[in-house]
């Protein structure tokens, strides 16, 4: 079946093509979204049933691979310490993700200069500076002005409250006198744009039902499709497809029913993130491009980078109400973000907070770490255990490295036959150094706080929520995969707009920053129409 | 495969050892909660997991029997306690195919969480308060001169 040849077609319905469809919908061009999953209805996440806890450990897990839902793709990640994490429905991971909305910092455009590790971004933090703002605005950012690890910038909304256990934490950095402040959170806390406030359910990594949490697919689309913009949702596509003259020509993709469907376009965007967006490149293989599409370079897949985590949960004498408040978002320490020439590794780390465990979460774990015993002793491992936990999360810059990757499954295929993506992928002894560090600076943080005991879990296996590096950009394209502005070196109607692009990781959830980008690329776009081609 | 009325029998006596009631009667077995058939559907969704929990559950009995002269949901605590002993020390695999989804179902049941004081209700739609946190414990940190890396 074949459709009318429309003016822009996005692959991908998550953050980056949700903020870049948006844009684009200024021009009233024909644009047409494809994505693989479907609309989600929060009436039906988990935290409107007493079942909350365990539905995030099956239908609603961060892990395609445990869900196995009809919208996901296995990902072979068995030769992976990380293991990916990621959700397929219009809004993306975001329907997920934990709203976690810190910007990168400006080294973090600039590590081989400062440095001497990784590559510096053909962009800086000032070139993409009115992009993270107006994202801000759109998403709905709470937070605090006056960071001092940030340059100036607005914050539309006001912070998340740090509860009883984020002020523990917080008169913790200060006795050692440490940074720390608010976290930027992509959460409504007061009444925003047709949203509803945040009211502290807890479990924002299994979906918003309250609607406070700023989700692509609650944000972005609902005004993006009132501009004429058009989502299929149900569509996943196999290839992209080129014209003799190199040019991308379109798509060719299955219905939600399993028809094979072609739909051309005159511009082709990739969105799919780090892990979808080179496992669709390398499934476009032709003449032209017999490596994949857009691989001259041979960079597709190469450089995966995820943020490496590690845990450190202290246990407290008093209860702290951890289950009380957005999980991920309280509180965030960048005292050890930047190199420092008296560490052994370069780069650095954010340390995050992490709020306590509801009931079944505290016994899972306490089942598995002996804390929390079968028959004698339950009842008291439990009460020691359950409100009287509060984490921190080192989230670790990842320095890029071609030998960690993603690559096509010889046997793996999703449910229409397409190829999956495994993935290759060691944590380096840079990255290992640095969790080392911060799971010894967590711990004195949390005795500061007053935590009695630690359990360590690092890295954390569970944590390949951000995919970055796959497909990187560059002004040079023997190094890179796209330009400057998101433009495949190779096709030149081929762009490339998510985590992929990233050059360097930062230490830093990327959601901010892919849809800072997006914007970015949408603009450029918008102001070369005459000669986007050339 | 279902369980048999039988099985059913042992495995909620099993579940009893498994999360037993508190010393101070505050919190209660797993046991009571009418849990049993909600764990045995869990188990079965779990390929192998039914057959090994089956062939477990046989072993309590026929241990009971043997050294006890009755089926094991039958048995006083001690001896309860004893068999288990005794079948885990033989297969670990019953417990822990039991221990997960009994840690599960057993957290999620209204009558626990409102022994933990909470109140026996999904997150949504009501939440929870917070109050706004004190500024002033960012005095100390705004002290500080700027911290990011200027180049």
């Amino acid at each position: 079946m074949a459709n009318e040849t429309v003016d822009v077609l996005i692959i991908g319905a998550g953050a980056s093509g949700a903020a870049f469809a948006w844009s684009l919908a200024d021009t009233r061009m024909r644009i047409v979204c494809l994505d693989q999953g479907g609309w989600t209805n929060p009436a039906t996440y988990p935290s409107t049933g007493m079942d909350w806890e365990s539905r995030a450990l099956s239908d609603m897990s961060v892990s395609p691979n445990t869900r196995g839902l009809p919208a996901d793709y296995p990902v072979n990640d068995s030769e992976s310490p990380i293991k990916a994490a990621m959700f397929n429905a219009v809004g993306g991971s975001t329907v997920l993700y934990a709203a976690h909305f810190p910007r990168l910092h400006p080294s973090d455009f600039r590590t081989k200069s400062l440095d001497g590790v990784g590559e510096d971004w053909p962009v800086d933090y000032a070139r993409l500076e009115p992009y993270y703002a107006e994202n801000d605005r759109m998403m709905g950012v709470a937070g605090l002005a006056g960071d001092p690890m940030y340059p100036p910038k607005d914050v539309p909304l006001p912070p998340v409250p740090l509860g009883k256990l984020g002020e523990r934490l917080a008169r913790g950095f200060n006795e050692l006198g440490w940074h720390w402040w608010p976290s930027d959170s992509a959460i409504a806390t007061v009444p925003y744009r047709g949203r509803d406030r945040c009211v502290n359910l807890g479990p924002c990594i299994s979906g918003c039902a309250q609607g406070a949490k700023a989700s692509a697919d609650i944000t972005y689309w609902p005004e993006t499709v009132r501009k004429g913009v058009e989502v299929r949702p149900g569509c996943r596509v196999r290839e992209i497809l080129v014209r003799e003259d190199g040019m991308a020509d379109g798509v060719v993709y299955y219905d939600a029913d399993g028809n094979e469907c072609r739909q051309k376009a005159e511009i082709v965007v990739v969105a799919c993130n780090g892990i979808g967006t080179p496992r669709l490149l390398l499934n476009s293989k032709s003449s032209a491009f017999p490596d994949g599409l857009a691989n001259r370079s041979g960079l597709v897949g190469k450089n995966l980078m995820f943020h490496p985590y590690g845990m450190c949960v202290g246990v407290f004498d008093e209860p702290l109400e951890g289950y009380k408040g957005p999980t991920g978002c309280s509180l965030m320490s960048q005292e050890f973000y930047e190199t420092d020439p008296d560490r052994d590794f370069v780069r650095g780390y954010s340390f995050e907070a992490v709020r306590g465990m509801g009931p079944v979460s505290t016994a899972l774990s306490g089942l598995g770490s002996g804390a929390v015993p079968i028959g004698e002793g339950h009842h008291e491992g439990f009460s020691q255990l359950f409100d009287h936990t509060a984490a921190l999360l080192a989230i670790c810059e990842d320095l890029a490295e071609e030998r960690n990757c993603v690559t096509l499954d010889p046997d793996l295929t999703d449910s229409n036959g397409i190829p999956a993506p495994k993935l290759d992928y060691r944590l380096s002894e840079n990255s290992q150094k640095m969790l080392a560090h911060g799971m010894e600076r967590a711990k004195e943080a949390l005795s500061a706080a007053g935590a009695r005991e630690f359990t360590v879990n690092s890295p954390l296996n569970v944590a390949g929520w951000h995919l970055m590096g796959t497909a990187r950009m560059g002004t040079d394209p023997q190094r890179s995969v796209v330009n400057e502005w998101g433009r495949s070196h190779d096709v030149r109607n081929l762009f490339i707009i998510d985590g992929s692009i990233f050059v360097t990781a930062g230490a830093v959830n990327p959601t901010s920053t892919i849809q800072a980008l997006s914007l970015y690329v949408a603009d450029r776009i918008k102001q070369n129409l005459g000669n986007l081609f050339d | 495969m279902d369980l048999s009325h039988e099985e059913m029998r042992t495995l909620a006596a099993l579940l009893d050892e498994v999360i037993p009631s508190s010393a101070d009667g505050r919190m209660p077995g797993a046991g009571q909660l009418g849990l049993a058939e909600k764990i045995a559907r869990e188990v079965a969704a779990r390929p192998g997991a039914l057959d090994a929990v089956t062939s477990g559950l046989h072993a309590l009995d026929r241990i009971a029997r043997g050294e006890h002269g009755d089926v094991f949901a039958s048995l006083e605590p001690d001896a309860r306690k004893r068999v288990v002993e005794q079948v885990s020390a033989a297969d670990p695999v019953l417990l822990a195919s039991v221990a997960f989804p009994a840690y599960i179902a057993y957290y999620e049941h209204p009558k626990v969480l409102v022994s933990l004081g909470m109140e026996a209700r999904p997150p949504h739609p009501k939440g929870y308060e917070l109050e706004p946190f004190d500024e002033t414990l960012l005095d100390k940190v705004r002290s500080r001169k700027r911290l990011f890396r200027e180049f």
